[in-house]
């Protein structure tokens, strides 16, 4: 037995639409001030007309446990029936935390987890994803990935409870992604997508979704790198990132996302950026040791890029792809391309270590590294070296 | 060969997770004791005790009068236990669709989950189990 989960999608040109068949007595609005300055809240405000409404504003890059604590306290007091994430990951994922711990303000945000049944779970209000990035997938994900302050470290409190009501995937919102933006938010569904197909949990449903995604990818994302007015490329490419959030929502990510929520914690460097470097390096590692991972990765490039070959050839082909991708859309594919100096690298590579082993991702990696291989992995990474143990 | 979910098994699991370098590094901050308890279809439930400390298990064994009140307990029907150990169910995919109930502190498995799936994975590597 096992579930797949998904919130009810609503996706296309104009899809914030869906909005005005909704009713609504109270809206709280998560999002952060650029989404602000891009003119993206007042959209969603014009959508409400006269429905009462809150917004708040403070969801920064890697959102706190504070910050969840902050928006569940005003929304505790605002009483609202729909609560509406809008932005990237950090919003969406910060809107989760509201949403849950204002449904139960007995609970701790931490002590969310999977394996207990929330009673009476959702009973105030429904929770309205609205994704202004093509790559994240929070909008149809049930983890919430937050920055524990006092321990400097990343935390996944996770719930299949926590999805989403409802996902509004309206490209509109992704028109005015900069270049570089559009490359690592890019990069991070192809991660997504990829890793769900490799993961221990890997599954009919999700492989589908997979298969899909790293097709648009592949297809659409370098289109929309270099034109960003490419309105069927962003299109595509916003339905890729949650088609992508589906496979590993319901799969879960593997030693990539160790690797760039490690990094991400210690550097601050983007998410995609880091995940999207790992990448290659991670799928070099486990076609050389894992089991039947070979196979798995000439299935993703016959079926989603349509690849000839044996499977060693196929498997070889698809890595080279994903590096040749990674530099057509100028993104980082060695560690000093994030921008981490030698000093800074060597000094945290023990720590870098550590959090890659006790990250929950890497348990679902086939198979799982240990703490040598990942350290090897790391130098790999920072020398731009393929994997070759 | 040592009978599955039994005082002789509990032992052979302790020894699995002290052979385990894995539990031995994921676990290494780890402090914490839990109950693994197998429910019959008669009613009657087998409870292992195992107490965890800093990557190895300092002790464990069937209990059979007072239960020891433990920081997790770890339920489920006998029949899915014998599941885990013959590989054919995960034990966290268990645990996330009701085949078995975990309670304790949430908050403290969620920052070790490493730790977790590699003890719950010594369950399978226990040598020559007899189901």
């Amino acid at each position: 037995m096992w579930y797949f989960s998904s919130p009810f999608l609503v996706f296309g040109e104009d899809a914030l639409d869906y909005l005005d068949q909704l009713k609504m007595d109270k809206v709280f609005i998560v999002t952060d001030k650029i989404m602000r300055e891009l003119g993206f809240v007042e959209k969603v405000e014009k959508k409400l007309k006269d429905i009462p409404h809150q917004i708040f504003d403070e969801v920064e890059p890697d959102p706190s446990i504070e910050t969840v604590l902050k928006g569940a306290q005003l929304c505790q007091a605002f009483e609202p029936d729909f609560i509406i994430g809008l932005g990237g990951g950090s919003v969406m994922d910060t809107g989760k935390g509201i949403w849950f711990l204002y449904e139960k303000p007995d609970q701790q945000i931490d002590s969310l987890n999977p394996f207990t049944y929330y009673e009476d779970f959702p009973s105030k209000a429904r929770y309205i994803t609205i994704p202004t990035t093509s790559g994240t997938g929070a909008d149809v994900t049930w983890a919430i990935v937050l920055t524990d302050t006092a321990q400097k470290r990343k935390i996944t409190p996770a719930s299949r409870q926590i999805i989403a009501s409802i996902a509004i995937i309206d490209p509109i919102f992704a028109m005015k992604m900069p270049p570089a933006l559009t490359a690592g938010t890019g990069l991070d569904a192809l991660t997504h997508s990829i890793e769900g197909y490799l993961s221990m949990w890997r599954n009919d449903f999700s492989d589908a979704f997979s298969i899909k995604a790293i097709e648009f990818v592949f297809k659409y994302l370098p289109r929309a790198y270099r034109n960003g007015e490419d309105k069927e490329a962003r299109e595509k490419m916003h339905n890729a990132a949650s088609m992508a959030g589906l496979a590993f929502g319901n799969s879960q990510a593997t030693c990539a996302h160790s690797i760039g929520h490690s990094i991400g914690a210690l550097f601050h460097k983007p998410h995609g950026n880091c995940v999207g470097m790992a990448l290659p390096y991670v799928m070099e590692f486990v076609r050389n040791n894992g089991t039947g991972t070979v196979q798995k990765l000439a299935d993703i490039g016959r079926r989603a890029l349509l690849l000839t070959g044996t499977d060693e050839e196929v498997s070889e082909q698809l890595i080279l792809k994903v590096r040749e991708l990674i530099k057509e859309i100028e993104a980082p594919s060695t560690i000093p391309e994030l921008g981490i100096s030698k000093k800074e690298f060597e000094d945290h590579l023990p720590t870098l270590v550590k959090y890659t082993s006790e990250d929950s991702c890497i348990s679902m990696t086939n198979p799982m590294p240990n703490d040598d291989q990942i350290e090897k992995m790391y130098h790999y990474m920072w020398e731009g070296k393929r994997v070759d143990f | 060969m040592v009978k599955f979910m039994t005082g002789e098994w509990a032992k052979a699991f302790c020894k699995a997770l002290n052979d385990s370098e894995a539990y031995n590094k994921a676990a290494e901050t780890w402090e914490g004791d839990f109950l693994f308890v197998a429910e019959h279809e008669d009613g009657t439930s087998t409870k292992l005790y195992i107490d965890l400390w800093h990557g190895k298990c300092r002790k464990a064994y069937e209990v059979t009068d007072e239960v020891p009140e433990t920081e997790f307990v770890m339920s489920g029907p006998y029949s899915n236990w014998k599941l885990v150990a013959e590989k054919k169910l995960d034990p966290i995919q268990g645990l996330m669709t009701g085949k078995f109930k975990l309670k304790g502190d949430m908050a403290k498995i969620m920052r070790a989950t490493k730790a977790a799936v590699e003890m719950v994975n010594c369950i399978m590597k226990v040598p020559d189990t007899e189901l």
